[in-house]
């Protein structure tokens, strides 16, 4: 083991040493010449759309925020900030009515002015249930837009929902009056020149290789960007990904293997930084329709026999924060004592076993994924299956494909299913779609309790943060009762970047962000 | 003439065996558990999206009135236009088979050039040196998959040696040195097992006619050695060419596996990333592509050892 | 017995070596369970990456799994994917090639163009397409729900069956247009009696030689599905994907895990195509021009 650990420092530091180029002979890193203003960066999966009303996958985010832009953005940290709107929308006593002020300052990347009638157009056509965009559902309260000037614009809910502000940043984008008809939807999702107003556009798309943006001369925030290329490659491979970084091809990677980052993050020639995501959750769907998960008790027990402390540490190497309930440790929301009501104590755990409908145990099947996206959850899945066997409980693994497991789930197939469900990082929306009737992943978990829908409603009607920690806190306290999903941790979002790659932040929403990354 | 109503008559039965074939591709590509629907409008859509979805796309046509139209389509060189990444399936194969055809035919090279010689070599000098090596070389080649060489190439060469990079590709455009530096590697592993075989090939059926009565006639006779090997040679090719041909259609498959390995973005990408996001069109259009350089390749091999062979040739 | 004797006398050491190693694995994947030392899929965290030692004959991968158990009860998982796409295959072309060349006539013709068919299918790409059209989720027969591998296991036999087809199918016609076949048909002897009491012990020595072939080209199919993630489903052990899973330590150095799979795996296929060669010199030897290319 140690002659392994050196030989492997020694390969990495003669890396760094020769200028982390090493790898390579020399005339192959002139092949792809970087002339100092290209910035490449690395996604771990295939994109299937640009647009971002259709957008499913949030590393692929990237490419509509670089196009798009909204009224409002979620920043880097979570902070909500005007971004084609003037100032925070002017919200009325019910709740129901928002006004925002807009930049005069914007155009579109055809060199059209946006305005007001712009924003109107594009959430109508969102609305609009016969263009089928993916994400309509997360707006459906919004009952009219309207034009109050040609910089004012209204939007009207038919009851309050504070989240909708947080979910335009990663579903919604707005568009020139008129574009989805001129130029059809085909066009935004896969080559999207001109229709945006953001700080790159749109160049080419060479299928399973990269999709290319150039730098828009006429972005509003003057200066920006920094680059005069930016180049978004796919590649699905964990270790092709880290040499390419390493030969210096790509300029900025996201989901470094969670084995080889923290090695690598401190390397001369790398720089690497990972930070908490507030909504990506490792969430064990439990369905309490089905037994033996109908039975309270059993899923206490299956809570509190998982070390989510050793998954966190050892199986993700730190990647992973431990929460045993539906709120990010480092959440403004977050409620510690529900957290240890179902956090991991064996003897608890035999315990619930020992008082529910199963006191020997039971046999369970536990679907998982088979691609990774954000970590592999197969490991966390053996894990999970070693440790509930110690109080008696066995787990089949089977492993799905994404579409067909996520079919199992909206369908209430399955009897548990491990998946990392990526979400914009407030509060209510794994608590809404998972917990709540009626919502597309109702039937993962089949729960549905009035009461915590009564408080989510609250929620949506309030505000006031100190008044909404405690409503979610009270949701919590409910979850740590009744144990209606399993919550094993909230990932980190890891990115590697080279030394030569200034102003790099990782976003604690997962998505890469470049807009302000200089080269 | 009876010659050319011969190929006439392979080449129509190879068109009939596509079709049916691809039919067959066709309704398997139908048959999985899940709608490429579910994929495009995501994990929020309604039942009715979906049937929505799937009435706009034809998918709900019965199956044969689907491939009517899709092979309708092929004949004219197109292959629609993905549903689910909305892009051109056709022109997304043209933008990865170069790739994928470098990394073959290099390999084809290879296999060709070192399995002729080898086998040649050992066959001229039986119980010879090489003739013992390669007996014992060529059952580790046949027997080594090509993906863990490629595992194994890659440490040694790209982490310990540093010669060749550790996977990705450059096209032509780049260099024809950088091109081929790129291509190395994975056209070496991918031609391993191909070597083996044709020096199998080349060797056993040069012997048999070199034990030949004619070989032996001729060389009782005493026509110089050398002439008589070139005889023997061309008298022996027929077999050999014929398991290249079919060798390299087979090759197509295993690339698959060695793209993947090498992560170089030729059509083994393409495949697997259409059968994740359960893009039908492009899937079927690749495993079409690939069906029909198979049973094209099978066809030639079939012509060239009717052409080459005077007896299939009379026979005919 | 002495022919036998005589016989075996001419089998030089490669085919005794190909028998011993493929004996060795067949033992290994039917007494896995009793001589691994460690459960293949019991996860040890402290454990993990460690490099082979006195307590883990092979090291152990990331999750502290025993590399050497994983690698015997992977053994399984390899042969009866070869072993049972050679038996469908088998059954399935033997069945055709015997039907063809009994039949004659127009029922000949069409098995044969079927056969034509299914020969002109690329083995891998197809195994690759239709196991991810379907899916690498369980296939649920009944209230047995059979693991992922029984798809590869059906598809691969189907593709071999073309070999199997057209080697009986050529030594069928020979024998059922034979004279001592038309006396016994005088003599009143039964289809089925022909069948397996003439027929088929002619076919059995050129079936042999491709089934022991094919099932070394069976074992690297496998291997091959299960690398790119679409055979043998986790935690479940099999070569391919404990290589496929070792692609990382390419980089960083733990080389007991791309090592010893390959290994596995490489010396199985020599066995099996060893002891194919020294079947093929014993039963036919001059069908040596004859060569398997998948």
């Amino acid at each position: 083991m140690t002659e392994f650990t050196l030989d492997r420092r020694k390969f990495l530091a003669g890396g760094a040493a020769g200028g982390l180029a090493a790898l390579l002979p020399i005339d192959l890193l002139h092949a792809q010449p970087n002339n100092g203003k290209t910035l490449t960066v690395v996604l771990p999966s295939n994109p299937i759309t640009v647009d971002p009303i259709n957008q499913l996958n949030h590393d692929a985010m990237v490419l509509g925020q670089t196009v798009f832009e909204n009224l409002v953005e979620y920043d880097l940290d979570g902070v909500l900030k005007p971004q084609l709107a003037k100032a925070l929308p002017t919200i009325s006593a019910d709740k129901k009515t928002y006004v925002f002020e807009l930049r005069d300052d914007v155009t579109f990347q055809n060199g059209k002015k946006m305005t007001a009638e712009d924003v109107k157009y594009s959430f109508d056509y969102l609305l609009d249930a016969n263009n089928k965009a993916a994400r309509r559902s997360l707006f459906t309260r919004i009952t009219k837009v309207t034009v109050l000037e040609p910089y004012k614009v209204q939007f009207d809910l038919s009851e309050p929902y504070g989240p909708w502000l947080y979910f335009l940043t990663k579903y919604m984008g707005i568009f020139p009056v008129g574009s989805r008809q001129e130029h059809g939807d085909a066009y935004f999702k896969s080559s999207p020149k001109g229709v945006g107003t953001g700080f790159g556009i749109f160049e080419d798309w060479k299928p399973n290789d990269s999709i290319t943006f150039v730098k828009n001369p006429n972005y509003w925030r003057k200066g920006l960007p920094h680059w005069d290329r930016l180049v978004v490659k796919m590649i699905p491979e964990d270790a092709t990904r880290v040499a390419y970084l390493l030969t210096g091809q790509v300029d900025v990677i996201s989901a470094p293997p969670p084995r080889e980052f923290n090695k690598l993050k401190t390397l001369p020639g790398v720089t690497g930084a990972s930070r908490p995501t507030l909504g990506g959750a490792l969430l064990m769907y439990t369905n309490t329709l089905k037994p033996p998960l109908d039975d309270v008790n059993f899923r206490k027990a299956i809570a509190c026999a998982i070390d989510r402390k050793t998954i966190g540490d050892k199986v993700y190497y730190g990647l992973l924060d431990p929460s045993s309930v539906p709120a990010p440790p480092r959440g403004w929301w977050f409620n510690a004592a529900a957290d240890k009501e179902l956090g991991y104590d064996l003897e608890r755990a035999k315990a619930y076993l020992a008082k529910s409908k199963y006191p020997t145990g039971a046999e369970i099947d536990l679907s998982i994924q088979a691609e990774p996206y954000l970590l592999d959850t197969k490991d966390a899945a053996i894990f999970v299956q070693a440790q509930l066997a110690k109080i008696g409980i066995k787990v089949n693994l089977k492993v799905y494909e994404f579409s067909v497991l996520i079919q199992q789930a909206i369908r209430g197939e399955h009897q548990m299913a491990l998946q990392v469900f990526m979400s914009p990082g407030e509060p209510s929306y794994i608590l809404q779609v998972c917990l709540t009737p009626d919502q597309v992943l109702s039937k993962s978990t089949g729960y549905n309790n009035p009461e915590l829908n009564g408080l989510l409603a609250k929620a949506f009607a309030e505000t006031d943060q100190d008044k909404l920690k405690d409503i979610y806190g009270a949701i919590q306290t409910i979850v740590a009762r009744d144990a209606p999903i399993g919550v094993l941790g909230y990932v980190h979002a890891a990115n590697l970047w080279r030394p030569t790659v200034e102003n790099f932040k990782v976003n604690q929403g997962l998505t890469i962000s470049v807009g302000e990354v200089k080269v | 003439m009876v010659l050319v109503r011969a190929v006439a008559g392979r080449v129509l039965a190879s068109l009939g065996t596509l079709l049916i074939v691809g039919l067959a591709l066709f309704v398997l590509t139908r048959s999985g558990p899940s709608s490429p629907a579910r994929i495009v409008l995501g994990v929020d859509a309604t039942v009715e999206q979906i049937r929505d979805f799937e009435r706009v796309n034809g998918l709900d046509r019965s199956l044969l009135a689907q491939y009517g139209d899709w092979l309708a389509q092929v004949a004219r060189g197109e292959f629609g236009r993905s549903f689910v990444t909305g892009r051109d399936v056709a022109a997304e194969i043209v933008n990865a088979l170069p790739v994928t055809l470098s990394i073959v035919l290099t390999a084809f090279a290879i296999a060709v050039v070192f399995g002729g010689a080898l086998g040649t070599a050992a066959a001229l000098r039986p119980g010879g040196v090489v003739d013992r090596l390669s007996r014992f070389g060529t059952v580790i080649g046949l027997s080594i998959p090509a993906f863990w060489l490629s595992i194994l190439m890659i440490r040694v060469f790209a982490v310990d040696l540093r010669w060749l990079p550790p996977g990705g590709y450059a096209p032509l455009s780049a260099g024809l040195v950088t091109h081929l530096q790129f291509v190395a590697m994975p056209a070496l592993s991918l031609a391993v097992y191909y070597v083996a075989v044709l020096a199998r090939m080349t060797q056993a059926s040069l012997q048999e006619t070199l034990r030949s009565d004619h070989v032996r006639t001729a060389r009782a006779m005493g026509l110089p050695r050398r002439k008589v090997v070139v005889y023997a040679l061309v008298n022996a090719l027929p077999p050999v060419v014929n398991l290249a041909a079919l060798s390299f259609g087979y090759m197509f498959g295993w690339a698959l596996i060695i793209e993947q390995v090498f992560n170089v973005p030729g059509l083994s990408r393409a495949l697997l990333n259409a059968i994740s996001q359960r893009d039908f069109l492009l899937l079927q259009g690749i495993v079409f592509l690939f069906t029909a350089v198979f049973i094209l390749a099978n066809l030639s091999a079939d012509l060239v050892n009717r052409l080459l062979d005077p007896r299939q040739r009379t026979a005919a | 017995m002495t022919k036998l004797r005589q016989a075996l006398a001419i089998v030089d050491w490669s085919g005794w070596l190909g028998a011993a190693i493929v004996v060795a694995m067949v033992g290994a994947a039917v007494l896995a369970p009793w001589i691994a030392p460690f459960d293949p899929v019991a996860v040890n965290i402290e454990d993990r990456l460690t490099a082979p030692d006195a307590v883990h004959w092979l090291g152990t991968d990331q999750a502290g799994r025993d590399v050497f158990s994983r690698i015997l009860f992977g053994a399984r998982a390899s042969l009866a994917v070869g072993i049972g796409a050679v038996l469908i295959g088998g059954l399935i072309g033997v069945s055709a090639g015997i039907f063809a060349a009994y039949k004659g006539g127009l029922a000949e013709l069409a098995v044969m163009r079927v056969v034509d068919a299914v020969a002109s299918i690329p083995l891998l790409v197809w195994a690759i397409a239709i196991v991810g059209v379907l899916g690498v989720g369980p296939v649920q027969v009944g209230p047995l729900s059979l693991p992922n591998e029984v798809k590869i296991v059906v598809l691969v036999g189907c593709l071999f069956s073309p070999v199997f087809a057209r080697v009986t199918h050529a030594v069928a016609r020979r024998v059922v247009s034979a004279d001592f076949v038309k006396a016994r048909w005088l003599q009143g002897a039964g289809h089925w009696a022909i069948v397996t009491g003439d027929v088929l012990p002619n076919c059995l020595s050129p079936i042999i030689v491709q089934a022991t072939l094919l099932v070394a080209i069976g074992i690297v199919v496998e291997a091959s599905v299960s690398f790119v993630g679409l055979g043998v489903q986790p935690p479940a052990a099999s070569w391919g994907t404990m290589l496929s899973d070792a692609r990382n330590a390419i980089y960083s150095g733990e080389w007991w895990l791309p090592v010893f799979p390959g290994l596995a795996i490489s010396i199985t296929v020599v066995g099996f195509n060893l002891l194919g060669d020294a079947v093929r010199d014993l039963f036919d030897p001059r069908s040596e021009a004859r060569t398997l290319v998948a």
